[in-house]
């Protein structure tokens, strides 16, 4: 079934990966990461991405936020064919549709928890000048760290700036939330917590797509793809979507 | 811009305050050598012009006469003429009371100093002279401390007199005796007369006269007309000069030192642009990750070039706030030591507006322009390159220059790390690598200029003794050998004849040179021949011209020449021309015999050139002494004296000037050169935190790390001296070239400063070494825990 530019589905299919193949080319030859890997993931899906290293977990997650392009197939997400678009038009409508949670949290070190959070308003100009700090205040309101609102990144515990990342990535209320490894780097009972946050979102009906190395929190998704060698080679439906 | 994007600029210069200044002072120096530059220049201009057309200058100068006061008189009512003057001019040797060796001075007299037209005299301190009393000129006043009152002893035809300074007066046209000007004295003819043994009472020798309107062609038929006047009425006219009053005498000179500065500080300002490129590399490094972050959330090339480039604004911004004020400080104390050493005093403050405007425009545009191709590279890495920086980076080993380094093996091991790492980063490396070399090779032109200009002042002493006396009359020729040849030390004697004639050039204008007749076989004459040849044994009636004079009027070698001498024309053939480093007045040499002919002076000579034994200035001056005593014992006027030590003392320092300027110049580019370098390591460092934390776990040292950074830094500057050595070269070449041209209108006897490469050497390993010692010191700080969870 050919897919055209500006292609929607019935059944509200938020992403559409189709034959996406991604080969490396290393000083050692090339390297295929990606093997012809189809997947639709539909609005309101928490899906978990698991496997070993090396098995293409991150280079999956790449495809979908446009930050890599596949050397073969095509990729649709939020109605977009995301391999056709140049950097600049990946970056604005990254910026609308997908929030971005990183291991590392990435937080600008010298802007308050408060700018990081409205620097993609800034970006993307979706909201007004003088509404962008109230929903800054909001956000980070909603993810438990308001009171956090003026300090800097480093003074914050790394569940803190998780959080923070978290609301940076809801800034422009994009449909879907991607993270890689976004735990990795916490303590279990933080770790917890957070993934309680992502819970929170897919009810409130965002899709959410998590790389994670942690099987236990893989079980308390609603879909987990298991990746081998850059084939999905299982795709677990949980029955539940994330429920605690 | 968006707000955000503005705070995250403004407190990204916060939070590296170290960088920041490091990016403000790199830009500051290139800005403040322009504004030095061209601040001083201005000034310079401004000022000489200012004070030269304050002083009224005479349009057209006659020497000869005697002019007396009638004649004055007579041709102030020339058609076209509204003013003229007379002035004496004599020479005599004075020196302080309880002083030994007699100095060489002149005087100049006119009729009424309260009321001058032309060539003004300013009165400084004290009176006018009248009686028995001399005025001095404030810059002999100021080097040899003579201020009204002071008493000095003047020597003339053997009769000493006491006399009395009265004041201190401003003259627009004496030359610093800091640079082998004659200290010159003021009086009243009467006063001259006396001092001189002259007759002729107020007759004067020179007389000036001041035109109604100036122009080069009107002013040349006026003189004409006036010279055949004063000859027709049977007066001796020996030859005038044309002045345009609107051009200082020293113009030229003044307009090349600040060609040449300019050059300087603008390859200075092009380092400061490497250095800005430098910088932002070591920004977009630091902050690849967040550029990665600031596109994952939305930002576009151009939201992400927009951030760097207001970075690099504000530097330049920044820096001009420092460099301005800073360069019209310095142009302005620069000016003044320089204008003082033209007798122009400086008092008020001045700022140029042509300079500020260039440094503002260029202080901004060249920041924001060498800021773009990094910023410009930064913001086009793709989201994946920014944050998948993750590991210890290689970035080695691929390339066949990787390869070559890679061989050596016979550097201890952590060395080989250091070579291998200074090139992991080629780009930056060859960034810092120019500007090293740019450093090095700026060095050895201004070190091979300094000792060019040295060979070329020498040349100057091949043409003639290292001692010089000028008598006052021509004297037997063989009575002076005898009386010079008797002193002690003296290897050689030989006797010259000097003589004033004049040259009619192409244009019709009445041209003055000095004829020098040389002892036929003179062991001491060596001139540098730039075409024909030199004199010989057997020359008649020949004449070896300046280089100079005849590159203007296309003179060469098989030219007959009609020279005026005492009034009459005589044919001289033109053999050859030499170099000559004298860019004041035209020296002819001619054979002594010839000009015996024609000056009647047959055996007789009135210069004295003598060899001798001593080389230094305190031997040389004795010397000199003592023959000047015997000289006067024998009632034989001396007029004056000269020594080659001297003269290389006064030519070292007016040269020196220009030398010392140049050489701040290289150091500030040294120190550009070295803040690239130590931005470079910065860099480094921050690239390879986790690389260190590595090291330490595997048990590096604090000194094992700090050596690794610096070998590398030195290695960098070794290589960069390397590169430099064959391309100061020709470089240093044609700078001297340049140089020469401009200063002394000749290409300068070209000499490579290899001691000076050989300095720099220790310079740029002393400096590459300093430079990487901070971000060494800061890598060995950097912990275990820290660098591996480095991000």
């Amino acid at each position: 079934m050919v897919l055209t530019q500006e292609h929607h589905t019935a059944n509200h299919t938020l992403i559409d990966l189709n034959d996406v193949v991604k080969t490396y080319q290393t000083e050692a030859g090339d390297l295929t990461v990606l093997k012809d890997v189809s997947l639709h993931v539909r609005d309101g899906e928490f899906v978990g991405v698991v496997g070993p290293s090396g098995s293409g977990k991150s280079t999956l997650l790449n495809m979908i936020t446009g930050i890599d392009r596949p050397t073969g197939g095509q990729v649709f997400v939020t109605g977009q064919a995301v391999h056709t678009l140049s950097e600049n038009e990946l970056a604005r409508w990254r910026g609308r549709n997908v929030g971005v949670i990183f291991q590392f949290f990435q937080l600008l070190p010298t802007l308050t928890i408060r700018e990081n959070v409205m620097l993609p308003m800034d970006f993307c100009n979706i909201y007004k000048p003088r509404e962008r700090k109230e929903r800054a205040m909001h956000l980070l309101d909603q993810v438990g760290i308001a009171d956090q609102a003026h300090k800097l990144p480093s003074a914050l515990s790394g569940g803190q700036q998780q959080r923070a990342a978290i609301a940076r990535a809801l800034a422009n209320d994009p449909p879907l939330l991607v993270g890689d490894e976004p735990t990795g780097n916490l303590d279990t009972a933080t770790a917890d917590q957070v993934f309680a946050l992502f819970q929170e979102l897919v009810d409130q009906g965002k899709t959410l797509v998590i790389v994670t190395h942690d099987l236990g929190l893989s079980e308390r998704m609603g879909r987990v793809l298991h990746l081998l060698d850059g084939r999905i080679c299982r795709d677990q439906h949980n029955g539940h979507n994330g429920s605690h | 811009m968006a707000s955000i994007v503005w705070r995250k600029v403004w407190r990204d210069l916060a939070h590296n305050k170290a960088r920041t200044a490091l990016a403000v002072l790199s830009t500051a120096v290139g800005v403040f050598a322009l504004g030095l530059v061209f601040g001083l220049s201005g000034m310079m201009r401004d000022q000489l012009t200012q004070v030269y057309q304050a002083a009224v200058p005479a349009h057209v100068t006659f020497w000869g006469g005697p002019f007396s006061p009638e004649i004055v008189d007579a041709i102030r009512r020339e058609p076209g003429v509204i003013a003229s003057d007379g002035e004496i001019t004599a020479s005599f040797r004075w020196k302080f009371e309880g002083e030994e060796n007699w100095r060489n001075g002149a005087v100049v007299a006119r009729d009424d100093y309260q009321a001058q037209r032309m060539n003004l005299l300013r009165l400084l301190e004290g009176n006018w002279p009248a009686g028995r009393q001399l005025g001095i000129d404030r810059l002999s006043s100021n080097q040899l401390d003579i201020h009204p009152g002071t008493t000095v002893l003047v020597e003339f035809g053997g009769r000493e007199r006491r006399v009395a300074v009265a004041g201190v007066v401003h003259a627009h046209d004496v030359l610093s005796p800091e640079w082998g000007g004659q200290v010159t004295f003021y009086a009243t003819p009467e006063t001259a007369a006396w001092l001189t043994d002259r007759e002729g009472g107020r007759d004067f020798d020179r007389l000036h006269v001041r035109l109604e309107s100036y122009n080069q062609e009107s002013a040349g038929e006026t003189a004409r007309r006036i010279k055949d006047r004063l000859e027709r009425i049977e007066l001796s006219v020996r030859g005038y000069q044309i002045t345009d009053p609107d051009v200082h005498w020293m113009q030229d000179i003044v307009d090349a030192v600040v060609i040449v500065l300019g050059v300087m500080g603008v390859l200075a300002l092009g380092l400061s642009a490497f250095l800005i490129i430098n910088t932002m590399n070591a920004i977009i490094a630091q902050q690849v990750w967040q550029i990665g972050v600031m596109k994952a959330v939305g930002a576009t090339v151009f939201r992400v070039l927009d951030v760097y480039l207001a970075t690099a604004l504000i530097y330049a911004t920044l820096a001009l706030l420092l460099a301005v004020p800073l360069g019209a400080l310095g142009a302005h104390l620069t000016a003044v030591w320089l204008l003082d050493k033209f007798n122009v005093e400086v008092t008020a403050f001045q700022i140029q507006p042509v300079a500020i405007a260039l440094q503002a425009g260029v202080g901004v545009a060249v920041p924001l322009l060498a800021a773009l191709v990094p910023a410009l590279g930064g913001a086009r890495v793709t989201v994946r390159q920014a944050i998948s920086t993750h590991g210890i980076g290689s970035g080695f080993g691929g390339g066949w220059f990787d390869r070559l380094i890679g061989q050596i093996r016979w550097l201890p091991r952590l060395m080989r790390l250091s070579l291998r790492n200074a090139f992991r980063r080629k780009a930056r490396v060859g960034l810092t690598l120019i500007m090293l070399t740019l450093s090095g090779a700026m060095f050895a032109m201004v070190m091979s200029t300094g000792e060019s200009f040295d060979n070329t002042v020498r040349i100057m002493f091949d043409l003639g003794g290292e001692v010089a006396i000028t008598l006052e009359r021509p004297q037997r020729i063989s009575r002076l050998v005898e009386i010079a040849q008797a002193m002690p030390g003296v290897t050689q004697v030989e006797v010259w004849d000097d003589h004033g004639a004049t040259l009619t050039l192409a244009s019709g204008e009445e041209h003055p040179v000095g004829l020098n007749g040389v002892p036929s076989g003179s062991a001491m004459f060596n001139p540098r021949i730039t075409s024909g040849r030199g004199l010989l044994a057997s020359d008649r009636g020949v004449v070896l011209v300046n280089h100079r004079l005849a590159e203007d009027e296309g003179i060469q070698a098989g030219d007959q020449l009609t020279l005026t001498i005492d009034g009459e024309d005589s044919a001289w053939t033109v053999v050859g021309t030499y170099l000559s480093v004298d860019s004041l007045s035209d020296q002819f040499f001619v054979p002594l015999e010839a000009l015996a002919r024609e000056t009647g002076t047959w055996g007789q000579g009135d210069k004295l050139m003598v060899h001798s034994v001593h080389d230094d200035i305190e031997s040389q001056q004795r010397l000199i002494q003592a023959l000047s005593d015997t000289l006067a014992a024998h009632h034989i006027g001396i007029q004056d004296t000269w020594s080659a030590s001297k003269q290389w003392e006064e030519s070292q320092s007016a040269f020196g000037v220009l030398i010392y300027l140049l050489l701040i110049m290289a150091v500030l580019v040294a120190v550009v050169g070295s803040i690239g370098l130590m931005s470079t390591m910065a860099i480094n460092v921050v690239e390879r935190t986790r690389e260190i934390g590595v090291m330490r776990a595997i048990g590096a040292t604090s000194l094992a790390i700090v050596g690794v950074f610096v070998i590398e830094g030195v290695f960098v500057g070794g290589l960069s001296w390397l590169l430099a050595v064959p391309l100061s070269i020709p470089g240093a070449r044609l700078f001297s070239d340049v140089i020469g041209d401009a200063i002394v209108e000749m290409p300068l006897d070209f000499h490579y400063s290899a001691s000076g490469m050989l300095l720099w050497l220790l310079i740029v390993v002393l400096l590459s070494a300093l430079a990487s010692l901070w971000p060494a010191l800061r890598a060995a700080q950097v912990s275990v825990r820290e660098s591996l969870a480095y991000e």
